[in-house]
């Protein structure tokens, strides 16, 4: 058995000991010990001690504070454990939100205020190009870190919660199913980031210059 | 400000068992201060909190304390939780330094602060019902608090030091005919009365022998090995006890004449 489980064990065995018997004494004792066997020693050692406790005249410690200086040290620890509660149901709850979160990177940055122009603008991509890789169209080993970063700067999301959502299967938007008059379909495989930037006419040329150099970067 | 609940009003349950399978259960009048108080703005719980008279119809106990810390710590309340708090140790926490400090004077400040840690934790932890104790019997769960964070400090300290602290060379003595000054029933009422006093000039390391014996009629050894015995507690001879039964003897008797002169 681990330690912390049979501490606990131990626990729910004197808390019993303890609200079960009126009063403890040599005779509750071994009863307690033919119930228990495997914690004779704690038992006893806990019986000793509580009549110990029992007996022994209160010891005026030099040391000891007044009542409001032990209060204070109490509420320090109040106030540490409440901090903690804080901070830990905060980071949860920015879990739970982030975990529900990227479905749609253009999605995303409209929930930010961002027209999928300005956010292209704001990536240094074009538009063209951004929706294909909110549509995961994308091989997503190929798409440079540098523009990963741009993305998450423009929607305020972590690199790595980005990351993830880049790293799932190809979608078609729910608004583009809407709006297609036959059931539009996803392309046959991912394409290389680079050759859509080559590809992409709508890039001017000091745009696709810029892009094109974070290729060299990434042999 | 009344002290009658609304009708039909029930404090949330206590959830533990006990070993037999039965719930901890609060007292009868932990549950009717809980009534009363239950719908009171936070406020003017504080004001019936702070009634330290324990005969007032306001008087809430420690445990009815305790339950609203964990009503308000639902909540999200934490100033409430924290002002709750403050009156509850406010009650108790001169009880706890004062009780360690007859246990272990030297280790007292450890121990006062790991007491107060794990009360503090048990209370506040809304996820499971190990803090139930604390509203059936909150005294009795201090002091078993305080008995197991002292027991853990003296093991840490058995470990750390290596320290076996049996004296083996005076179990060597033969002689059945020791000349025990104490032993099981050999003290009256009054003497016990009147050594009660004087426990404190006891050495530390037998005291605890001493009382087992005198006051909670510890058997210094059994011929039924099933039976507790001083001596096996202490894992010496039984003639070691009762030369340790000398010892206080001869502590008591320098003591006694201190006293009287």
């Amino acid at each position: 058995m681990s330690m912390p489980k049979k501490k606990a064990i131990l626990e729910d065995v004197l808390t019993d000991y303890v609200a079960s018997e009126p009063r403890l004494s040599h005779a509750v004792l071994q009863k307690w010990i033919r119930l228990y066997p495997e914690f004779t020693k704690e038992l006893t050692e806990f019986t000793v001690n509580w009549e110990l406790m029992e007996h022994l005249p209160p010891v005026s410690d030099p040391k000891l504070q007044d009542k409001n200086t032990l209060v204070l040290r109490a509420m320090s620890i109040v106030t540490d454990r409440l901090y903690k509660r804080r901070q830990q149901r905060q980071a949860e709850e920015a879990k739970q939100t982030v975990e529900a979160e990227i479905t749609d990177l253009v999605a995303e940055g409209t929930l930010r205020g961002l027209n999928v122009h300005t956010m292209a603008d704001r990536c240094n991509l074009s538009v063209p190009l951004l929706m294909k890789i909110s549509r995961r169209f994308i091989v997503f080993a190929g798409i440079p870190k540098q523009v990963i970063e741009w993305i998450s700067g423009a929607i305020g999301r972590t690199v790595d919660e980005v990351n993830t959502y880049l790293q799932g299967p190809m979608m078609i938007p729910e608004g583009v199913k809407f709006r297609a008059k036959s059931s539009p379909k996803l392309p046959e495989k991912q394409e290389d980031f680079f050759d859509v930037v080559r590809k992409d006419t709508t890039l001017d040329d000091v745009r696709r210059a810029a892009l094109l150099s974070l290729e060299d970067r990434k042999k | 400000m009344g002290t009658q609940g609304p009708a039909g009003i029930r404090p949330t349950p206590l959830t533990k068992h006990n070993n037999e399978g039965g719930l901890y259960t609060r007292t009868p009048e932990v549950e009717s201060q809980i009534e009363s108080a239950f719908f009171l703005d936070p406020a003017s719980l504080l004001v019936r909190a702070r009634v330290v008279d324990r005969k007032s119809p306001d008087y809430l106990q420690e445990e009815c304390l305790v339950y609203f810390i964990r009503e308000y710590l639902r909540k999200d309340d934490e100033r409430t939780v924290e002002s709750l708090f403050e009156i509850l140790y406010g009650r108790c926490v001169t009880y706890i330094k004062i009780h360690l400090c007859a246990l272990s004077p030297e280790d007292v400040e450890d121990a006062f602060q790991e007491v107060l840690e794990e009360v503090t934790d048990k209370i506040l932890d809304l996820d499971s019902d190990r803090g139930d104790f604390y509203q059936v019997r909150l005294w009795r769960a201090l002091k078993m608090k305080m008995i197991t964070v002292y027991n853990e400090i003296i093991e840490d300290i058995k470990k750390r030091e290596n320290d076996i602290s049996i004296d083996r060379s005076i179990e060597t003595e033969e002689d059945d005919d020791l000349d025990v000054f104490l032993c099981d029933g050999a003290l009256s009422s009054e003497d016990i009365a009147f050594i009660k006093e004087g426990v404190i000039a006891i050495p530390d390391r037998h005291r605890k022998m001493f009382l087992l014996l005198h006051y909670e009629g510890w058997p210094i050894k059994s011929k039924d090995p099933e039976t507790m015995t001083l001596s096996k507690y202490f894992d010496v001879d039984p003639k070691t006890i009762y030369n340790w039964l000398n010892e206080v003897g001869e502590a008591l008797r320098m003591w006694r004449e201190g006293k009287e002169k």
